[in-house]
């Protein structure tokens, strides 16, 4: 073979030439489109009727729906309960206040950890910043041997990492949107967020590599370090 | 206004195009697994775009169209995935008795693979589409929703880079004017 490109393109085509058929999925496929929910606005215009009474409920709703979403997450966490109790009441709280953010809680020595999850920046995004883009309040009374204790994020803090966090997604989208490289991307988006921290007086330790995984590895464990301290909140953005 | 598409009638509009676009789905994603969410994804899309196509005979570059897009959405949204490593390696399937080739086509579909992932989402659906399903230039340019000279751009640049990557990792690599691998298609 000429070239050990094309060579392994040929190898990727076989080894992904099989698929499952569509005799095999179909039920899957149909089951899957028959539980997908019809979008709003299509369901509201096909229906004018409903469509104003829709409309003017979100109008009179607005307010109050604004209210809440502005509001702060509170979390109340039990600790005497067992992991699995705690994990089970944090998730149905989140949810209760509309956290896309999946929840959850662990002990150690030091105590009750409770830690945000998001899937993508645009998520945290949602939870942590309201419309105006000022941080959302994170709060968390932990209740341990009959004694309650509030702490919530420092909102300084939450709010500068939210400002570097938004400026680094905004520029990965100016790139992605030049068609810059996956690589380049990652290099220039990554040394903004290091550059950004460190001007804050976040001390973001050497990478153990320059692999992008354990940049920010050692950027997580830096923010980590610096927002937490004395709160019993976790930041992880990623899978 | 349109009446809503039943599940069914894209079920049956999709039949014959279905094999073609789950692989482009998969080999435009990172995994399989990642590749059938994309595919599924579309599906849903398509669903609720379906009133809207007119003329049914254009449904495969239509639903090619919706896979694309949504592929670029997914590739814009997960920003923070690009760090993270390969989950799975589901790149490969057994082609045989025959151990050593297997483990070589193995290793050559993934170390292929994580080169298309370093590609900007439209330069890898390009190279996808052209180097693996034969389609040529003006039906990427079609399905792409750009010009022609786009769709040539981002194919040169799209090898340029996987050249260069071959050449870092220590691979010779001399893709340019290779015709398609897949179904022997050529650019015009």
């Amino acid at each position: 073979m000429s070239d050990e490109l094309t060579t392994d393109l040929r190898a990727f085509a076989q080894a992904t030439d099989r698929v499952p058929s569509l005799t095999r999925t179909t039920s899957a496929l149909e089951a899957s489109l028959a539980s997908h929910k019809e979008p709003l606005m299509s369901k509201i215009f096909r229906r004018p009727l409903v469509a104003i009474a829709i409309l003017l409920l979100i109008v009179v709703a607005t307010p109050v729906a604004y209210a809440l979403a502005t509001d702060r997450f509170h979390l109340f966490v039990d600790a005497d309960q067992p992991t699995d109790t705690i994990n089970s009441s944090l998730q149905q709280q989140a949810r209760a206040q509309g956290a896309r953010a999946d929840v959850s809680a662990s002990k150690d020595q030091d105590g009750v950890h409770v830690q945000f999850k998001w899937n993508s920046l645009k998520e945290m995004f949602a939870d942590c910043l309201d419309g105006s883009g000022a941080p959302r309040a994170f709060e968390a009374s932990v209740a341990k041997d009959g004694q309650t204790t509030t702490t919530a994020l420092d909102p300084d803090k939450h709010r500068k990492l939210m400002a570097v966090l938004v400026e680094a997604d905004q520029l990965a989208d100016q790139l992605h949107a030049q068609q810059v490289s996956e690589d380049e991307c990652t290099r220039r988006v990554l040394a903004l967020i290091r550059d950004r921290l460190t001007a804050l007086g976040v001390a973001v330790p050497a990478a153990t590599s320059d692999a992008p995984a354990d940049q920010v590895r050692a950027l997580e464990q830096a923010v980590q370090t610096w927002l937490s301290s004395g709160t019993p909140f976790q930041f992880h953005v990623g899978k | 206004m349109a009446a809503p598409a039943q599940p069914q009638e894209l079920v049956a509009l999709l039949a014959p195009v279905h094999d073609e676009a789950r692989r482009l789905a998969r080999r435009l994603c990172r995994s399989d697994h990642e590749g059938d969410d994309l595919f599924q994804e579309a599906v849903v899309r398509a669903l609720e775009k379906l009133p809207a196509l007119r003329d049914r005979e254009l449904f495969r570059f239509w639903f090619f169209r919706i896979l694309v897009t949504s592929h670029y959405s997914r590739a814009r949204r997960s920003f923070w995935r690009r760090f993270t490593p390969l989950e799975h390696d589901d790149t490969a399937r057994a082609v045989g008795d025959d151990g050593a080739a297997w483990a070589e086509q193995r290793f050559r579909a993934a170390r292929v693979r994580t080169a298309l992932t370093r590609l900007p989402a439209e330069q890898r659906a390009a190279v996808v589409m052209f180097e693996l399903h034969g389609f040529t230039v003006e039906e990427i340019a079609t399905i792409q929703g750009a010009s022609v000279p786009a769709v040539k751009s981002r194919l040169s640049r799209g090898r340029d880079q996987l050249r260069r990557y071959y050449e870092r990792i220590g691979v010779s690599a001399e893709l340019a004017g290779v015709p398609a691998v897949a179904r022997g298609g050529s650019e015009s």
